[in-house]
């Protein structure tokens, strides 16, 4: 079902803010222009926040081991060796929803 | 004791001594375990234990936060096997390459420690055997008496070395500068174990290098810097130097930074005060030197702009001036992550 997780401008401009899931995993949300994307928020080499990371509009890197990931598909890039785990997202009237599975 | 290791690629089955962590008798047998730090903080060589029992060095490691008991976790460089032991490193693992600086145990005699600032000093090690390390690497040092070892890159570049140099800055509290900085303690003589640390510059390196140091972050930057000199790497290359410290009387090495200049007339060195513009004294008594004000990584980011091309940098220094220049190097420079090293062991 869809989960309402923050309103569209919490997320930082061109950033990224990890937010909390009821019923689901915290998730880490994307801004990219007018685009959010919803990955794990975890990253999946050694659990560490990607919040922490960075991305550029086309890649988000991990700082701690510089783990590559796209932006728009969680696909692994460079040195990752493993993908992002995607969450389908909505933006509707500035909020943000991301869809969780009903256990 | 025979210690097997189960990582995502292969394999492998080794000897431990008595009293040495898994990961020392690993790296020491030529296996590329994972690792950054080598003393405890990053969490990096996190391996879970399948079997066997394992001795806990240093039980408040701060790399411990990764870690999660109920699996049994724990890090290789803390882990002392008591028994036979198996466990499961959940990375690639593969033998370290032909020509490789394989680490071993060695140890330092400290024939001088002396002051370079108030307080930052300067270790000189009579080291037997000698080390073959690479440019940029670091050992880690033990004190007896005080748990767990800290890292400190190598200053001075020789092949091998049978003298180090090392730069260690006062940190109360911490147990070994706290040792250091307590009273003689010319004579001793020190475990090391190293060399260590992949942020290296060797001489087919056909790349512009960028370095930029925070505070004593500028020793491993130094033994590239004396490296790649000694090379004429920068007779084909740039090279570009930063330096970052808060204030004046935080400077040190000075005299090797004018040397290396002196040297390799191309190179662009820049000292940057991050709480104080630069006193005029300093910049008459350098004159070969740029000088800037504010934090180290965004003075490079200023003076780098639309110079990245064919560019390496190597970061050093405290945690958030290296994740701030990792940041620049990133987003504005779009280097490759492979064009950036750095070692994290603050």
């Amino acid at each position: 079902m869809w989960t309402r997780v923050c309103k569209a401008d919490e997320v930082p401009a061109n950033g990224l803010k990890q937010v909390a899931v009821p019923g689901g995993e915290p998730v880490v949300i994307a801004n990219a222009g007018e685009e959010y994307f919803a990955y794990q928020a975890y990253c999946p080499h050694e659990d560490v926040p990607l919040a922490d990371g960075i991305h550029d509009g086309t890649t988000l890197t991990c700082l701690e081991h510089m783990w590559q990931f796209d932006l728009r598909t969680g696909a692994a890039k460079a040195d990752a060796e493993a993908p992002l785990c995607a969450h389908r997202l909505k933006h509707e009237h500035g909020e943000l929803f991301v869809w969780v599975e009903k256990a | 004791m025979k210690i097997q290791v189960t990582a995502k690629s292969h394999a492998y089955t080794f000897d431990g001594e008595p009293g040495e962590t898994i990961l020392d008798a690993g790296l020491r047998g030529a296996i590329g375990l994972p690792y950054e730090c080598g003393s405890g903080t990053c969490g990096t060589c996190r391996a879970r234990l399948v079997d066997g029992e394992v001795a806990d060095a240093w039980p408040a490691a701060p790399g411990r936060r990764l870690l999660k008991a109920e699996r049994r976790e724990l890090l290789m460089c803390q882990g002392v096997a008591l028994t036979d032991c198996a466990l499961e490193v959940p990375a690639r693992v593969e033998p370290m390459a032909e020509g490789a600086c394989v680490p071993g145990r060695l140890r330092g005699a400290l024939r001088a420690c002396t002051p370079l600032t108030h307080d930052v000093v300067q270790l000189d090690l009579d080291v037997d055997p000698p080390l073959r390390f690479e440019a940029g690497q670091f050992v880690l040092l033990g004190v007896e008496g005080i748990a767990g070892r800290r890292a400190y890159s190598m200053v001075n570049f020789d092949r091998p070395a049978s003298h180090l140099r090392l730069v260690v800055k006062r940190k109360p509290g911490g147990g070994v500068s706290e040792w250091l900085f307590g009273g003689p303690v010319a004579g001793a003589v020190l475990p090391l174990f190293g060399p260590l640390g992949s942020a290296i510059f060797t001489p087919d390196l056909a790349r512009h290098l960028l370095c930029i140091g925070g505070g004593s972050g500028i020793a491993g930057l130094m033994s590239i810097l004396a490296r790649a000199c000694a090379v004429g790497h920068f007779e084909r290359h740039r090279g570009h130097v930063f330096f970052g410290v808060r204030t004046a009387r935080d400077l040190f090495f000075l005299d090797d930074l004018a040397g290396f200049r002196a040297a390799c007339p191309s190179l662009e060195i820049t000292i940057v005060l991050s709480d104080e513009p630069c006193p005029p004294e300093v910049r008459a008594a350098w004159p070969t030197f740029a000088f800037d004000t504010g934090f180290v990584h965004e003075a490079a980011a200023r003076a780098m702009r639309g110079r990245y091309d064919g560019v390496r940098a190597f970061v050093a220094g405290p945690p958030p001036m290296v994740d701030g220049a990792i940041r620049v190097l990133l987003k504005e420079a779009r280097l490759a992550p492979a064009d950036i090293r750095y070692d994290k062991f603050s």
